[in-house]
């Protein structure tokens, strides 16, 4: 039980440290094709980037990309 | 103070982890093309490497080897499975960090680096040089030594190889070594060229 809840322990630890960046700088938890930031080029190259709606109708997390 | 020295020459010199153990050798191929960039990604890895070497001595000696946490009466724990683990993520913060250093205090550097930057999480020099660490069993001190040593040694490397991949520019490769051929060739003769400092005796 003690090997199990320190591995647990420093597990979580190790995945806050891999986390750092993201914590430090206040990223939210966010991403995927229909996440993208304004100005993104995340779908250049995309097969399906002209599925997207006009900039007046795409609605974020909406994407059918 | 004759140890830590001894450590850092052979590091550098004896157990250069790129012309050596030819590790790292994507980034060290990749990117050795200018000089410019070379020196800024040298200086990359000497950070990362003279602070996580020794960080993960510290993790290693006193939280995960074999009766390292006696000091909080487990005595009979051993959590050194985790060490690649913790090594990981020790190295992944720190490249992070530096990540975030280099974008605000030097953005051209970050620019230029493009990938390669975040990559140096899974650089296997810079792993290597912990795992070494960690087998050939060194000292805290020893281990700042190695960690300055190896981070230096692959620098060293990176720009000598860029350096002569710019003066090769304007030399007559023979067509069907061009590009990556002449290059792994030249790896090959400055990796010989640093094995011979080992006949060596002061």
């Amino acid at each position: 039980m003690a090997i199990f809840l320190g591995t647990l322990v420093i597990v979580i630890l190790c995945c806050l440290a891999m986390g750092m960046g993201l914590l430090l700088s206040g990223t939210p938890f966010r991403g995927g094709c229909g996440n993208k930031p304004a100005g993104s080029p995340r779908c250049e190259g995309c097969p399906k980037k002209d599925l997207h709606g006009t900039a007046d109708t795409d609605k974020e997390g909406e994407s059918r990309c | 103070m004759g140890a830590f020295f001894d450590v850092f020459f052979r590091a550098v010199f004896l157990e250069n982890l790129a012309l050596a153990y030819f590790l790292g050798m994507c980034t060290f191929l990749a990117v050795s093309k200018q000089v410019k960039t070379t020196v800024g990604l040298g200086v990359a890895v000497i950070v990362v490497e003279t602070i996580s070497v020794p960080l993960n001595n510290l993790i290693y000696n006193f939280v995960l080897r074999e009766g390292a946490l006696a000091w909080a009466n487990l005595g009979h724990m051993d959590f050194s499975f985790l060490g690649l683990l913790s090594q990981i993520a020790v190295i992944a913060a720190m490249i992070q960090i530096l990540e975030m250093v280099l974008n605000r205090f030097f953005p051209a550097l970050y620019n230029t680096l493009g990938i390669f930057l975040p990559l140096l999480t899974v650089n296997c020099a810079i792993l290597g040089a912990s795992l070494f660490m960690v087998q050939r069993d060194l000292a805290f001190i020893e281990s700042v030594a190695f960690g300055f040593g190896a981070g230096v040694g692959w620098a060293l490397a990176i720009v000598m190889l860029a350096g002569l991949r710019e003066k090769m520019k304007y030399s007559d490769v023979p067509a069907g070594l061009e590009g990556l051929g002449i290059t792994f060739i030249t790896t090959g003769l400055i990796s010989l060229a640093f094995m011979g400092i080992a006949g060596l005796s002061f």
